[in-house]
């Protein structure tokens, strides 16, 4: 459904190699591209397909790649690269089982810090985590606008069991839009003008009528390589103001809140969705208990975890990681509440487990 | 839930785990219900332990992972031993007789053997064992069409290999034989 979405989304170039759980996404574009007006390439490595795709990006074209955690450690030179470019790009994480090559079929949730802060300066690059095939093909189109919109690198991160799972959808309820585009330039302005740091640059594309200078090291508004210039250091803020200025329109949430009650249920991606099933149980035992289902996981949807807060005295938030990653990024908006983990590596959390979890609070 | 059926299907990869249980979920697709499922492998490409959860149901489906079966249909000793217990108290546990050592012991769930290697061993494709077991388990728990299952079946398989489509509808009606029969003999 991520092919899917992506190609709706007018995604026209794609360039990955293949790695288990991502395989069906490359395998999905190299089917479906060519025939829908795009290109679909098969790199020698990950570095190469990263590269291939913020090419394509600068030339114009919506573009995409897909891997998993060991070929995204391979990549995060070449996103930072993209950031600093302002380079339109999605890449499609499908998460297993860490550290390094881990397990290759075995789900995780264990990249969600490593996709963020991948960036040396921690720059906020936008998140977005499906929890069901529905939600693959219409946050791959929201992955894609977000991408163009706001010209940065957008991680659509899933993990093996969203990616593997086939579930039966309406294909008549699939949003038939295709994803924003780009600013372009003015003619004659510079290549990464703006005049207030939050403001998006339009896109001129390397190889039009104009000159374009595209460099990973710190530059000014031309492009143009400087050491420490007050335009330079601008430029370097600029990267993070244009998307913390708009932190509001990046939130993605599904929230089921309760009246009364005290405890709630945080979670994404799959796990969301075995604590969606603990939560309806917990409310048929009489347990009203809040729940809060988080699609865009950066930049935190602050504003709503907030609201889904009002009167609780305990969170629960369930991951698939040992550590508690996502947890511990949220932890400071929960002051005062007592906040838990549901943590485990290795295999799904259950229902049960949740459920157990929220009955505990009791 | 209700209404809704859940089954896990286990087995070594190559015994055809994953295809069976992708049969089951377009066929109940194809009748317009909610499906989910959910596969779960080692890195191996055969030999290696393999099982898929399928979810059918009347409503959307809210987890697709879950821990008691309504039915598990288990074709080897270690699934076995992992699934036996899994099963909800009434469920089916459906087994193929010759790749299970020791078998079941539970007395709350209805078990059934059946031959289906041997039986596809006569047809002279053992790849349709999953077939012969996919039919007695529908002659247990009727929540698909056969019919449907003919037209997944169309799905599932790549065109290069739709000329053993008549294969594999004989081996659904043996499983479907072979599980009635076994009923009936329950009965008596």
């Amino acid at each position: 459904m991520i092919v899917e979405g992506a190609v709706q989304a007018g995604c026209k170039f794609f360039a990955g190699y293949p790695i288990t759980p991502a395989t069906g996404i490359f395998k999905g574009m190299v089917d479906m591209l060519p025939g829908r007006g795009g290109l679909a390439l098969s790199a020698p490595d990950e570095i190469s397909a990263i590269a291939y795709a913020i090419g394509a990006s600068l030339r114009g074209l919506k573009a995409m790649t897909a891997t998993s955690g060991p070929g995204w450690a391979l990549m995060t030179e070449s996103v930072q690269f993209a950031l600093m470019t302002e380079t339109p790009l999605v890449i499609a994480l499908v998460q297993r089982l860490g550290p390094s090559t881990g397990g290759a079929t075995q789900g995780a949730q264990g990249d969600v810090l490593l996709a963020e802060y991948c960036t040396s300066g921690g720059y906020t690059i936008p998140v977005l985590c499906p929890a069901t095939a529905m939600e693959c093909y219409s946050l791959a189109i929201l992955a894609f606008t977000w991408a163009e919109v706001y010209r940065t690198p957008v991680v659509l991160l899933t993990d093996k069991e969203i990616a593997m799972t086939s579930e039966r959808i309406d294909d008549h309820a699939l949003c038939p839009m295709t994803a924003q585009d780009r600013p372009t330039a003015k003619a004659g302005s510079a290549a990464y003008a703006f005049e207030f740091p939050q403001e998006i640059p339009g896109f001129r594309p390397v190889g039009g009528y104009e000159k374009v200078t595209v460099t990973g090291s710190a530059h000014d508004k031309q492009g143009r390589l400087q050491k420490n210039s007050p335009e330079t250091v601008q430029v370097l803020r600029h990267l993070e103001e244009k998307i913390r200025w708009r932190e509001q329109d990046f939130s993605v949430v599904e929230s089921d809140l309760q009246a009364g009650a005290e405890t709630l249920v945080v979670s994404y991606g799959v796990t969301s969705r075995a604590a969606l099933q603990a939560v309806v149980r917990a409310r048929a035992e009489g347990t009203a208990v809040s729940f809060l289902a988080i699609k865009s996981l950066f930049p935190v949807p602050k504003k709503a975890i907030v609201k889904a807060l009002a009167g609780i005295r305990t969170v629960i938030v369930p991951e698939e990681n040992l550590t508690g990653l996502y947890r511990s990024v949220l932890s400071s908006l929960f002051h005062g509440a007592d906040v838990r983990g549901v943590n485990k590596v290795g295999s799904m959390i259950t229902p049960g487990e949740i459920l157990e979890a929220v009955k505990e609070v009791q | 839930m209700n209404g809704s059926h859940e089954i896990v299907i286990a087995g070594f990869g190559g015994q055809g785990v994953l295809s069976l249980g992708q049969i089951i979920a377009y066929a109940a697709m194809i009748e317009g219900k909610e499906v989910s499922w959910m596969p779960s492998y080692g890195p191996e490409m055969r030999g290696g332990t393999a099982n898929c959860i399928v979810i059918v149901s009347p409503a959307r489906i809210s987890s697709p992972i879950i821990t008691r079966f309504d039915s598990a249909i288990v074709l080897n000793q270690p699934s076995m031993e992992k699934f036996e217990s899994a099963v909800k108290p009434g469920g089916l546990l459906l087994y193929e007789a010759s790749t299970v050592l020791h078998p079941p012991t539970r007395t709350d769930i209805d078990i059934l053997s059946v031959e289906a290697l041997k039986e596809a061993n006569k047809l002279m494709k053992k790849q349709v064992a999953n077939m012969i077991l996919l039919g007695s388990f529908l002659s247990r728990k009727p929540i698909i069409e056969v019919a449907n299952v003919l037209s997944a079946l169309k799905k599932v398989l790549p065109e290069r290999h739709h000329h053993l489509l008549p294969l594999n509808a004989k081996a659904l009606e043996i499983g479907i034989a072979l599980g009635s029969a076994v009923a009936v003999e329950q009965n008596q």
